[in-house]
């Protein structure tokens, strides 16, 4: 099997799950406080190389869909 | 006479003419680009440089799946050193997405290579095709024939034949069953 066909279905994948994550609570009272505090934790962690390879994928798709969308 | 027991160890291991030294070659040296951003940029000038672009396209049209051109494609930055093989393996889904995208903005279209060619196997893929009409072609134009473009088509025109109801005469006609008869 083509391990090119592999590692592009599972960042697809992981792309696709990427985009359904949750987003930062807007109510910064009560339980949420936790949450938030965790997510912004996140957000300052250093990006891992995988995460650069999903951005970049990511640019692109966006581009073709442009591209696609601007043809028809 | 005694042979020297270090004359033994002195000889060539086996098969070392089709070696080279550690470090000889670019990929057992440290990668050009150690990181995958900087992979990436490689990558996106290279693809986009004219020169690479219009054999990129060639090849797509030929119908060679973007899997299996992003795989070469890194497979050969690693001979050349350029990146390790994890980096490429990394980058490889970014590298099928920029061929994608050279086959979108040319308008060819190309094979993605997604689907698994197990799953029917009467099916011919564009790139045997393709390579067995070259090979007919070379053949025939080693052999000196012209290329068969079309069936000859059966021309309208009369033919020669030479009428049923006049019998042939002369001597070396053909002798009918008759006279044969006659004669026995």
């Amino acid at each position: 099997m083509n391990p090119a066909r592999q590692v592009y279905s599972k960042a697809l994948a992981e792309l696709q799950g990427r985009s359904k994550t949750k987003q930062q609570p807007t109510k910064t009272g009560g339980l949420l406080q936790r949450t938030s505090n965790v997510m912004k934790q996140d957000q300052d962690k250093p990006k891992e190389p995988y995460d650069s390879v999903l951005d970049a994928m990511d640019q692109i798709r966006t581009q073709r869909k442009k591209l696609k969308n601007g043809n028809s | 006479m005694a042979i020297p027991k270090d004359a033994m160890f002195n000889a060539p291991i086996a098969g070392q003419m089709m070696t080279a030294e550690l470090g000889a070659r670019p990929f057992q040296r440290p990668p050009q680009y150690s990181t995958v951003d900087e992979a990436m940029d490689f990558y996106a000038k290279r693809i986009m440089s004219p020169k690479l672009r219009d054999g990129i396209l060639d090849v797509m049209e030929m119908g060679v799946p973007l899997t299996s051109l992003a795989n070469s494609l890194q497979a050969g930055g690693v001979m050349q050193g350029k990146h390790t093989i994890d980096v490429g393996v990394l980058i490889m889904p970014v590298l099928i997405e920029m061929l994608a995208y050279v086959g979108d903005e040319e308008g060819i279209e190309y094979d993605m290579g997604m689907d698994d060619p197990e799953e029917d196997p009467d099916k011919i893929r564009d790139v045997h095709i393709y390579k067995a009409m070259q090979k007919v072609k070379d053949k025939m134009e080693k052999s000196g024939e012209q290329p068969v473009e079309e069936p000859p088509v059966p021309s309208e025109e009369p033919t020669m034949e030479e009428p049923m109801g006049e019998k042939p005469a002369g001597l070396m006609a053909r002798p009918s069953a008759a006279p044969m008869e006659e004669g026995m």
